[in-house]
């Protein structure tokens, strides 16, 4: 029998400068790693292998250039506590959040 | 019954046989180590008690799928056969199709809550395949990236026919409006439509069935790609016709590694993820026929592989550069 066998993976690849950009939550503290830039994930496997954790939502904003926006878009935390987070940026947002960033 | 998973990838850069060694960045050959490539992505909703999903196969289909508890102890995947679990068992769970599959652990002797979860399956970011996040920098510069897997037969039996080749990312198209000249920037114009290839990314020219060329476009319409770099991965730069063929690559290359099928034991290694192994030949190739012919393996046996990233100088902005390979084998 003729067995087909797939391995696949991807990265980011940002050319925005992401110097200036600060991420915080806004309903207070920080998250687990200090965000280079909007499109930097963390994935399910980072909070351990075959670990069911809650998913919730938190608002955050970002400060570029001394200017501080709040985005709109939800992202759901895979984990977390009230002072850090783990957090997935969802496909569908990815792009909207870029978008909101390049503003 | 490994059927579809009889064959496993793992990182290396142990320092012996299974060892621990978890970082894929430093999948530098040397021993295989104890961690796989990891399967796709997964989050799972309305979670069935007392079982976890260790690993999704990388055949099954993105988005939702449905994992259901169809009795208190047993489980289905997708549209395949209900599969008995114990606890403490660790089972395979296939779809119709064996190539997709999970693996599902039952961890407690408690009875299963009859209910349907939804995993749902993506493509992970920044694994063994898909490589770190392209700096800033490094996007503007380019780089040559390295690193090696470990295929072991991880089943009882022997399995043959083992080919592993590089996997299309999009709809293959002709450029029959527009061709690159012999050297330097240029478009690739098609009376077809390059709407399902990525925004940014990488083309392989066939002239008939031969290869002609690697490229790199920056960016594209539905109809033109927007070529930057050439004669990239090994090949040599070319002036196109109307009757080349178009085929949507991820940027890497692959080989066998020069110890080839044998008992498990150490591969080449490289010094730092930048250093390029010796002496291998890379295949460019995108068909089960003209990829990496591995041929048989017995059980336990293994083959480390190498890949080879690309990324050209003043590469674009992308938020998701797809790396894929395709394997096939016999059992």
């Amino acid at each position: 029998m003729q067995l087909k066998y797939t391995i696949i993976g991807r990265r980011t690849q940002a050319q925005i400068d992401c110097v200036d950009v600060e991420w915080t939550r806004v309903d207070g503290g920080d998250f687990v790693d200090t965000y280079e830039c909007p499109t930097t994930i963390i994935h399910m496997d980072d909070v351990g292998e075959g670990v069911l954790v809650p998913r919730r939502e938190v608002l955050i904003e970002k400060k570029v250039a001394g200017k501080r926006k709040i985005l709109k878009d939800q992202i759901n935390v895979l984990s977390g506590t009230p002072d850090s987070v783990v957090m997935q940026i969802l496909e569908e947002k990815r792009e909207r959040i870029v978008d909101q960033f390049k503003e | 019954m490994n059927r579809a998973d009889s064959l496993r990838d793992y990182l290396t850069g142990a320092a012996s046989d299974g060892a621990t060694q978890n970082n894929q960045a430093l999948s530098l050959g040397n021993y295989r180590a104890s961690a796989e490539w990891g399967g796709l992505a997964m989050q799972i909703a309305n979670a069935i008690n007392n079982i976890t999903v260790d690993y999704a196969s990388g055949a099954n289909d993105l988005g939702p799928n449905e994992l259901k508890a169809v009795t208190t102890s047993m489980i289905q995947w997708s549209d395949g056969d209900p599969v008995a679990i114990s606890n403490g068992q660790t089972v395979l769970v296939e779809a119709r199709n064996p190539s997709k599959f999970i693996r599902v652990t039952k961890y407690t002797s408690n009875d299963l809550e009859i209910k349907t979860s939804i995993v749902t399956l993506s493509v992970p970011f920044n694994n063994i395949f898909g490589f770190s996040n392209v700096s800033k920098t490094v996007a503007a510069a380019g780089a040559n990236l390295y690193r090696a897997v470990i295929a072991k037969n991880v089943s009882s039996v022997s399995i043959s026919n083992f080919n592993r080749w590089i996997a299309e990312l999009g709809t293959a198209r002709v450029s029959d409006v527009a061709q690159l000249g012999a050297s330097g920037s240029g478009t690739l114009t098609t009376s077809g439509s390059f709407d399902d290839w990525p925004d940014t990314g990488y083309c392989h020219i066939f002239n008939g069935s031969s290869s002609r060329e690697i490229v790199y476009y920056s960016s594209r319409t539905t109809t033109s790609l927007n070529v930057i770099a050439r004669a990239l991965l090994g090949t040599s730069s070319s002036a196109g016709s109307a009757t080349d063929s178009l085929k949507s690559v991820p940027g890497i290359a692959i080989a066998k590694d020069l110890a080839g099928v044998t008992n498990p034991g150490a591969i080449a290694t490289i010094a730092d993820e930048t250093t390029a192994p010796a002496g291998v030949t890379w295949n460019r190739g995108i068909t089960e026929a003209t990829g990496l012919q591995i041929g048989n393996m017995d059980a336990g046996q293994q083959i480390g592989i190498w890949i080879w990233k690309h990324i050209p100088a003043n590469m674009f902005l992308s938020l998701s550069m797809t790396d894929k390979l395709n394997s096939s084998f016999v059992r």
